[in-house]
């Protein structure tokens, strides 16, 4: 890699951190922390962007960057606009980290940008600075330095005594030199105050509590009091700590233990929280705390929060950065291990010498574990393809002049590079189509009773060996209706047939199907959701959906761990052998002639009560008719059916490396892929949906 | 005496200049005492003050427990930067209404 692809890398990095602070920031206006990121990630830019001859780019940046330095100065409001060039003005970047050369369009789109944004900075000198200048600066100062490790934050009292002004004394100046010690918050508490008519004005009724974060030491803060410490009455205690935070576990709260517990459902623990009061709230009401002394430990609270994220940001410093490339070649190896390993395996048996036995033994856990490792060094959090959904649903509803909010939820469940790569794509489908034709305008959202802001809810979550993913919109729904004519007309269903609501909704997922009335530039073209559900089939995946009318409609995507290393069932066909994913896999179950023969030709065999169609392998690879006394059905599950496949015999467990089929073998339908077993023979790898799919629409036709 | 306070039609106006510190405290407290009254909301104009200390600003925060006491508010409507910087660095406006228009007055 040249230095250039690492500066273009690591400004990719930037920006999408520069992105996602700016998305925060129009939530949260004034979150410093989030002008403080935007700001060191242009700085970044613009200064390895001229190192590396990047000129424009730099000269680009630097403006964006005078920008947020106002900001940091209080002497320019962060505003929709402000946000709005500053994201576009990303993107520009990104473009001209493209271009190094100089080009006619670029300079003129860039000279638009900067247009704009000067239209927006105000001229520094007519500015009044402000009252906000003093704690910016002091900020300023110690975001500088925050990065350094001996950042403490100490809760301090201050309890100057009745008698403190009468000598003399005054407090505010006290508080001013702390202030410039680091970012501080300070609350005055006036509880002991008495009544004007009461009070003597010469005596000091006003204590105060004051949470400072500051790298400059104890020391500095004992200076502060030095002239004041021994009639004041002064109590400062260490609440935060580098090096020692990560010792006390955070603890769970009790609803989330019960809900993993399965003593109680998610549901039942918001609507407890909802009754519930804030601790803070019932001590005001009821314990007759006072207001000022509860705010200031909620300022200390939220302080603390603020600095063990930070904390955690920053321990991301340590870690590898690894080409994806290398982790491929590693996962080959692995890979290859496992089937030699099983190779190994095999020998062991067949010459059952007791010491090779515990040899492969051991190369077995061990395998299995660098596997497992080797798998979780290519898990990612799914949570950076969510953060690319959000800048999609602002821009989107800006064009479309809807209110949608997005919500995340499970953005730190893992999946693999692979899988994260590909799956972008669809989502952002399917996230369009959310917005596009599930949410409503803000006036007929109005009409119907909802709230005039739609929400998105994209959530990802573990299960067994899979991952789900579900896109959730509360709009309109899907039109059943709409559905089943335009299937008709399509020729897709008879017209006296009666699906179901749900067979009706997962029509759309076939080709050229739209119910749009309208084609809109987002959507409606008919083509799409035949392609999520084909990708999403091509990562080994599958996809659902469903809708209540009125109320929004729900997309499951149910994806595997991997793509890489499968647990499979071994099965054996005449000769061949194959390899059933094993998480799809139910039971095993025998088939005897007998029971052939009583089904009068249909393929079904009755499992516990239930009818289970079946299909033979034997017929479907080696046009064998000829059945065995005794075979074997394994029965997998397919969505909410079941449906068996026959085989001669069910080997075992076995640890499927997927391998490629190659270009010849590419168009072979119901084919994942193949493995190579501990002998050197080849097993395929049988794609279940797409077997089924066939089986049944080749029933279908027979009928 | 730079302390006034004037109520018409059930809102008042306090305007302080100059000082307001311990050497003003006891006298100032006399005339609040006299004039001031925590049953209506109440304005206060700070642009005149010179000089603010800790002193002062109980005497504002005495008023203020009073009248949110009684459901009322305090509104700084202008303030000079020595009354500004005080109440910011105290933070003690976080319980009065601080409308910083006019504040430049």
């Amino acid at each position: 890699m040249s230095i250039e692809d690492t500066f273009r890398e690591e400004a990719d990095e930037l920006l999408i951190d520069l992105e996602a602070a700016m998305l925060e920031l129009e939530e949260q206006p004034d979150d410093s922390d989030c002008v403080d990121r935007a700001f060191r990630a242009m700085h970044t830019i613009k200064g390895s962007g001229s190192m590396f001859g990047f000129e424009k780019l730099a000269a680009f940046t630097h403006h964006l960057e005078n920008a947020f330095d106002l900001v940091r100065n209080g002497d320019l409001q962060i505003t929709k606009e402000l946000i709005s060039i500053s994201l576009d003005s990303g993107d520009h970047i990104r473009l001209l980290l493209e271009e190094k050369e100089s080009n006619e369009e670029l300079d003129q789109a860039s000279d638009e940008l900067l247009a704009r944004l000067s239209s927006l900075v105000p001229n520094t000198d007519d500015q009044d600075s402000g009252a906000n200048t003093g704690e910016a600066n002091s900020e300023k100062k110690s975001a500088g330095n925050s990065s350094s490790d001996n950042t403490q934050t100490y809760r301090v009292r201050i309890n100057p005594g009745l008698d403190s002004f009468a000598n003399g004394m005054d407090v505010l100046p006290i508080l001013r030199e702390i202030r410039s010690l680091g970012p501080c918050h300070i609350t005055t508490i006036a509880c002991d105050l008495p009544t004007l008519k009461e009070a003597d004005p010469e005596k000091c009724y006003l204590t105060w509590d004051l949470i400072l974060t500051t790298d400059q030491g104890i020391n500095a803060l004992n200076d502060v009091f030095i002239f004041v410490e021994d009639d004041w009455e002064i109590d400062i205690k260490v609440v935060d700590q580098s090096g020692h935070w990560s010792d006390t576990p955070e603890d769970k709260p009790l609803g989330e233990i019960l809900v993993e517990k399965g003593d109680a459902t998610e549901e039942q623990i918001a609507h407890a929280h909802a009754q519930q009061k804030k601790i803070g709230e019932i001590l005001a009401d009821s314990e007759n705390i006072a207001p000022e002394k509860i705010q200031s430990a909620l300022d200390e609270q939220k302080v603390l929060r603020k600095q063990h994220k930070k904390r955690k940001a920053s321990e991301g410093v340590s870690n590898v950065k690894v080409p994806a490339e290398k982790l491929d070649i590693l996962m080959d190896l692995v890979g290859e291990l496992v089937i030699a390993q099983a190779r190994l395996n095999q020998s062991a048996t067949q010459l059952r010498d007791p010491s090779l036995f515990s040899i492969a033994e051991d190369i077995e856990r061990l395998t299995t574990e660098l596997r497992d490792n080797t798998l979780g060094l290519r898990m990612l959090s799914i949570g950076t393809t969510f953060s690319r959904f959000r800048r999609l649903v602002r821009d989107l509803s800006n064009d479309l002049g809807k209110k949608i909010d997005l919500v995340t939820e499970g953005a730190e469940t893992e999946l693999d590079k692979t899988v994260i790569d590909r799956l972008g794509d669809p989502l952002v489908h399917l996230i369009r189509n959310s917005i596009d034709h599930g949410i409503e305008m803000p006036e007929q959202r109005k009409a119907a009773g909802k709230p005039e802001k739609g929400t998105v809810l994209i959530s990802a979550v573990h299960r067994e060996s899979h991952v789900v993913i579900t896109i959730k919109d509360d709009g309109a729904g899907l039109d059943a209706e709409a559905i089943r004519s335009k299937a008709i007309e399509r020729g897709v269903l008879s017209e006296d047939s009666k699906p179901t609501d749900q067979e009706l909704y997962n029509l759309i997922f076939d080709a050229g199907f739209s119910t749009a009335k309208v084609v809109s530039s987002v959507s409606g073209r008919g083509v799409g959701m035949d392609v999520v559900k084909r990708s999403i089939e091509e990562l080994r995946g599958t996809v659902s959906i469903d809708s209540i009318p009125g109320n929004g409609s729900t997309v499951t995507i149910k994806l595997p761990l991997t793509l890489a290393i499968i647990e499979g069932l071994l099965v054996q066909v005449e000769h061949d052998k194959y390899v059933i994913p094993l998480s799809q896999v139910d039971e095993c179950i025998e088939l005897t002639a007998e029971e052939v023969k009583s089904a009068n030709g249909n393929k079904l065999i009755e499992v516990r009560g239930e009818l289970v169609p079946y299909l033979r392998l034997r017929e479907c690879f080696n046009n064998n008719e000829n059945a065995l006394d005794i075979e074997q059905i394994v029965v997998i599950r397919n969505g909410d059916a079941r449906f068996g496949f026959t085989v001669d015999q069910v080997i075992g467990q076995h640890q499927t490396v997927i391998k490629g089929l190659g270009k010849v073998y590419e168009g072979v339908k119901g084919l994942a892929g193949a493995t190579i077993l501990g002998d050197g023979n080849v097993a395929l790898i049988l794609d279940t949906n797409v077997l089924i799919q066939d089986a049944s629409t080749a029933q279908k036709a027979f009928h | 005496m730079a302390i006034k306070m004037v109520t018409e039609n059930e809102k008042s106006l306090l305007s302080i200049d100059g000082e307001l510190t311990i050497y003003t405290a006891a006298e100032y407290k006399e005339y609040l005492v006299e004039n001031f009254s925590s049953e209506q909301s109440l304005e206060v104009d700070l642009a005149g003050i010179e000089e603010i200390d800790t002193c002062g600003l109980q005497l504002l925060a005495a008023m203020s427990k009073q009248l949110s006491d009684n459901g009322n508010e305090i509104n700084i409507i202008a303030s000079s930067d020595a009354a500004k910087d005080a109440l910011e660095t105290s933070r003690l406006m976080t319980h009065m209404t601080f409308s910083t228009k006019g504040a430049e007055a």
